[in-house]
């Protein structure tokens, strides 16, 4: 197996305050294998956008990126100077923000916009860069782009605002895309055509994605993978249809049973009791305790690691429940990462000793 | 329409048509409020007497009428003349070109200087911002009009230090100005896209914080004009200005006060001039302040 595109170990991003420490995003691993688009869920505040602008290297002060590593084709972004990042930035590595508009520069027609993201990082000749300028928003399926790139961003709607900033990621054809809840500030019919129409460029230009939305209709439509976060915490990573179908954590659990359907005829949705810790004050254990209706005394003590509930590390619950299976390994990537998962595996059997049938429900 | 000949129009029109739509756009913005507009219109016909000097000016500036002095106003003197016998109309009419010439040379170095610095205090925050600002503040609790004597005085008397003086004396309040819209903009989603998108801090400064401070920046280098005009008609009025015998109305004021009990004419125009000049640009800068900073969709208003 070639390394991932994407690994992310055990990522702490927290904001200083007087207070002490807000962790927003605390003690996460992911990973991203090229093509593969992975869905992070969780409520607002769970530190999805944090955790993606942590991978950005776009906290800003009081957030630092506190622990963990954040490896790009085996290239460590943590340590990476500013410029170095840079030349990322934008180019391998873009991004498609929440309010399209704000994300805009009102200065500016967007065509100007779109051409300065190809002068930062390509030496592409005027003329090239407007060539590429209409052919981007002609195939976001902006009407007339010649003229259109003679707008300044007022002049646009959400949506044509939203495919211009797609239009601004995708032009020095990055690797991988992080997009950060693109279409909750638009309209319903308007998102349906922006999810649909950033799966047909995924698939079309083999992009690796990263999507943070809080909407699980989107995971299940287009995400290979999710991460399902809370409190700072991803609580469960993996494969899209078999955590739908089974999941292995019971914050993922009672996220899935919120989700209305359109069969639901109960009068009532359902809701998860309590509500998020402070992120100030996490309790020590599992995140998830003061909610968890499985919650037991071993959730109290110490934050669980990452259990490998499908066999190997593609499929992750932060969960008690699941004590005994083996851990996820330090870093898959790492050079003896073909042998690290059973070594593992046979120490965690040999010390947990407790059968694995039990976390399965 | 072949597509070929299409293409061509796309390329061409929208370039030149740029230039149209700036001048449309710099006009509706003026035209917007009656404040601006009047002073736009006072400032027009300065730039047109200064442009037109020679034209418009009946006599040669220093040209003496020695059987002629301290005239009161005549047809063929309409401002009369002064102690030497000069036509002070014309006097006039040339020092509006130093006038104008000098306010604009100073507010450019004001503005170069002050936005760099602000942009930069602004964008860096931290320790580069108090180490900007704070150097800016020891020039701010000098008194102005005496700093730039200093610097005059100094460095020697003539037109260029004292358009250095002044322009060093504005800096302060134009760095104050950016940098405090640059503290605001620098937070606004499309800089931290701007960012996002790898930019480094020279096209982030220049490209993206600095176009959406212009507002503030056209309404204060407009008043400024005003202000660096007094101020350059003071310092010529003090001797350390622009030098006789070039035609300055600081300077014309100066020598007229010798003859006030005499006739008052001749410094009753010079500063006539002063002021009309100083309100127009006032006016203008009142109106721009009003439009571009509390007028948030002048673009509105105006349509």
């Amino acid at each position: 197996m070639s390394a991932p595109l994407l690994n992310v170990e055990h990522l702490s991003t927290h904001f200083k305050t007087a207070d002490g420490p807000v962790k927003a995003v605390d003690d996460n691993s992911f990973t991203l294998e090229e093509g593969e688009v992975l869905g992070i869920v969780g409520e607002s505040g769970s530190g999805k956008s944090t955790l993606l602008r942590s991978v950005m290297g776009l906290i800003e002060d009081p957030g630092e990126i506190v622990d963990g590593r954040i490896e790009y084709r085996d290239r460590d972004l943590t340590t990476m100077s500013d410029a170095a990042l840079r030349e990322l930035r934008g180019n391998e590595i873009s991004f498609v923000f929440q309010e399209p508009t704000a994300h805009l520069n009102p200065a500016y027609t967007v065509g100007d916009q779109i051409t300065d993201v190809l002068a930062a990082h390509t030496d592409l000749s005027s003329e090239a860069q407007w060539e590429r300028v209409y052919e981007l928003l002609g195939r976001l399926g902006i009407p007339s782009p010649e003229e259109r790139a003679e707008s300044y961003p007022h002049e646009f709607s959400g949506g044509m605002a939203q495919r211009v900033c797609i239009a601004m990621a995708l032009a020095c054809e990055p690797e991988l895309l992080l997009a950060d809840e693109p279409t909750s500030a638009l309209d319903v019919t308007i998102q349906a055509q922006i999810i649909d129409l950033l799966t047909e460029l995924q698939e079309d230009l083999g992009l690796s994605m990263v999507w943070v939305t809080h909407d699980m209709g989107v995971v299940a439509e287009t995400c290979d993978s999710m991460a399902v976060m809370y409190a700072g915490n991803v609580v469960e990573y993996g494969r899209v249809d078999a955590v739908f179908d089974d999941p292995k954590h019971p914050y993922t659990e009672a996220l899935l049973r919120t989700v209305p359907s359109h069969l639901d005829t109960a009068p009532r949705f359902d809701t998860i009791e309590g509500s998020p810790p402070d992120l100030q004050d996490l309790p020590d254990g599992c995140v998830f305790q003061e909610r968890c209706p499985e919650a037991m005394e071993a959730c109290r003590t110490g934050r669980p690691p990452y259990y490998e509930v499908g066999g190997d590390s593609a499929w992750l619950s932060k969960c008690v429940l699941h004590e005994g299976k083996p851990t996820r390994p330090a870093s898959p990537s790492a050079p003896d990462a073909d042998a690290n998962p059973s070594a593992t595996l046979a120490d965690s059997q040999t010390d947990g000793g407790k059968p694995t049938g039990e976390g399965d429900r | 329409m072949s597509q070929e000949s299409a293409d061509a129009t796309v390329t061409e029109r929208p370039r030149q048509s740029r230039a149209v739509a700036g001048a449309t756009r710099v006009w509706r913005i003026v035209s917007a409020n009656s404040l601006s507009l009047v002073g736009f219109c006072i400032v027009l016909s300065l730039v047109f007497v200064a442009v037109f000097a020679p034209v418009l000016a009946p006599y040669e500036p220093s040209a003496q009428q020695l059987d002629n002095t301290l005239a009161p106003p005549s047809a063929d003197h309409p401002f009369g003349t002064d102690n030497t016998g000069r036509d002070i109309l014309s006097r006039i009419i040339f020092g509006t070109r130093y006038a104008i010439a000098i306010a604009v040379v100073v507010v450019t170095l004001e503005t170069v200087v002050g936005v760099s610095l602000g942009l930069v205090a602004g964008y860096y925050r931290g320790k580069v911002d108090e180490t900007v600002m704070r150097g800016l503040d020891v020039l701010v609790s000098l008194p102005p009009l005496l700093l730039a004597m200093v610097i005059v005085t100094t460095f020697g008397i003539n037109i260029w230090n004292a358009m250095l003086a002044i322009g060093i004396v504005y800096i302060p309040m134009m760095s104050r100005t950016v940098r405090s819209s640059a503290l605001s903009i620098r937070e606004e989603t499309y800089v931290q896209a701007a960012e996002g998108l790898g930019y480094d801090s020279k096209r982030v400064m220049l490209k993206h914080i600095l176009p959406n401070s212009v507002p503030p920046i056209v309404v204060l280098g407009t008043t400024d004009v005003a202000y660096a005009l007094i101020d350059v008609a003071t310092l010529s009025f003090l001797g350390l200005g622009i030098q006789p015998p070039k035609p300055s109305w600081g300077a014309m004021a100066n020598a007229a006060r010798e003859y006030i009990l005499v006739t008052p004419w001749p410094i009753v125009f010079p500063t006539l001039a002063i002021a009309i000049a100083v309100l127009g640009f006032n006016l203008l800068g009142m109106g721009l302040r009003e439009t571009l900073l509390y007028g948030e969709d002048y673009d509105e208003v105006v349509e």
